[in-house]
């Protein structure tokens, strides 16, 4: 039994080594002193209900969302808020803007149209469109998929932080790409800005919905 | 272990096996769906094969195992299956996206400091594949499957722990509780994977207990240790 044990701790020991070393040179490594959930720890809502707390502006519920991101000092938008974002005028002068902080993927699969893509787990491919705009931005919308994605929280966080935001031009959608999209909104596949518009389409309704908006 | 718990242990190996193969036959879509979009085999030709025959070799395996016939051989047969089940497991955790990995482990809330969570998403995955390999080529067996597990018994109890979780904030029955439990094969019923975990963890038992060593590479890093091929 001794030398099972032994054995077990010798395969745990050369394992670990041969997995960090792996996870390094991985493509897709972890960076392990990253902290990758800034700000203080958010509790995961196993289920998300009532996420936008009450509707007469009263002190939300414990473990809404709408709490959660009071507490880290930021804001709420809705749906209707988060679609009156996209058709205010300023966003054609880049006064508001959205970003995207799903990952490329699912940003090329679609994305709210002029949205900026934010991986946050690979901010350094980003930085770069990303910090000017939000520098020069007077509303910035985070999003992510909706549910319970939280990806959007820990960007707006991240960035907000380490570029000095003022947190009241920090908006979160909580319905994300997921809402948008069932809700039939418009959508841009591919890169940012690509021209590729589509509206989304609902689930329930009928394929072949033709014509984009804008 | 007494020949007669080794012999219980083989009969519960072989029904949970039955009875995983058969679930998949009478959810032939379902399973399709899991090879196509879980085990990224896109072609049709070669996902409906293995939708369709996957679940009859298991329907085999757990017959062998009941009938108790040439055990030396399914252990073996055993041992690659637990080899490869980790290095899909592993592999479908570290790529193409670690990080989705990393918040699955972080909804277990067990882990709040930064670099311990970033070590645990980084390393768990690889040496799941690392742990795999050597089932494969038959390395270190006893002290891999020592190290199966201790990791097998722990996440199985998390894993509970938080379908419970959820079931009692949906109200939802227990074994009707599907979610991404971050064990490398998507959403899934915690029932079943509770099913899956005792088998993963009955061969690893097995393997403990010296089964396995035909065609090994070296089943013993030093020799001298005995095997029980019960």
């Amino acid at each position: 039994m001794k030398k099972v044990l032994l054995e077990g701790a010798g395969v745990a020991g050369l394992g670990l080594l041969l997995a960090l070393a792996a996870n390094h040179l991985s493509p897709r490594r972890l960076e392990l002193t990253r902290n990758y959930f800034p700000g203080a720890p958010l509790a995961m809502p196993i289920v998300r209900t009532n996420p936008a707390g009450p509707a007469d502006g009263s002190i939300p519920p414990p473990g809404s969302t709408a709490a959660r991101l009071r507490e880290h000092g930021l804001q709420l938008a809705g749906h209707d808020q988060a679609v009156q974002f996209f058709h205010d005028p300023r966003r054609a002068v880049e006064e508001v803007i959205f970003i995207d902080a799903r990952d490329e993927a699912h940003y090329a699969a679609g994305h709210i149209p002029g949205a900026y893509a934010f991986d946050r787990f690979h901010p350094e491919n980003h930085l770069v469109s990303v910090v000017p705009a939000c520098q020069a931005a007077r509303v910035i919308v985070f999003y992510c998929g909706g549910g319970d994605c939280d990806d959007s929280e820990h960007a707006a966080i991240m960035l907000r932080d380490s570029l000095a935001l003022p947190r009241e031009k920090v908006f979160v959608y909580d319905g994300g790409f997921n809402e948008w999209s069932a809700r039939g909104l418009p959508i841009e596949r591919g890169a940012r800005n690509s021209g590729d518009l589509a509206p989304a389409t609902p689930p329930a309704a009928p394929a072949g919905n033709e014509g984009a908006p804008r | 272990m007494s020949a007669a718990a080794a012999r219980l242990a083989r009969w519960v190996l072989g029904g949970l096996f039955i009875y995983l193969g058969l679930s998949k036959v009478l959810h032939g879509a379902e399973f399709l769906k899991y090879v196509q979009e879980q085990l990224l085999v896109r072609n049709p030709f070669f996902a409906g094969g293995i939708a369709a025959v996957a679940p009859w070799l298991e329907v085999l395996y757990g017959a062998w195992l009941l009938a108790g016939i040439a055990r030396p051989a399914a252990a073996v047969i055993g041992r690659w299956q637990l080899g490869i089940v980790f290095i899909i497991m592993g592999l479908h955790k570290a790529l193409p996206h670690p990080e989705a990995f990393l918040k699955l482990v972080r909804q277990y809330d067990l882990v709040t400091h930064p670099l311990l969570l970033n070590a645990i998403g980084a390393a768990l995955p690889w040496f799941e594949v690392f742990c795999g390999v050597l089932l494969l080529a038959g390395v270190a067996v006893r002290g891999t499957a020592l190290n199966l597990v201790v990791m097998l018994v722990p996440f199985t109890v998390v894993v509970i722990w938080r379908a419970l979780g959820i079931a009692a904030a949906t109200g939802l029955p227990f074994c009707a509780v599907k979610f991404d439990c971050g064990c490398g094969g998507g959403e899934v019923y915690i029932c079943a994977k509770v099913i899956e975990n005792t088998v993963l963890l009955l061969l690893s038992a097995w393997l403990l207990r010296g089964a396995g060593r035909p065609l090994c590479l070296r089943h013993t890093l030093r020799p001298g240790q005995g095997s029980a091929d019960a």
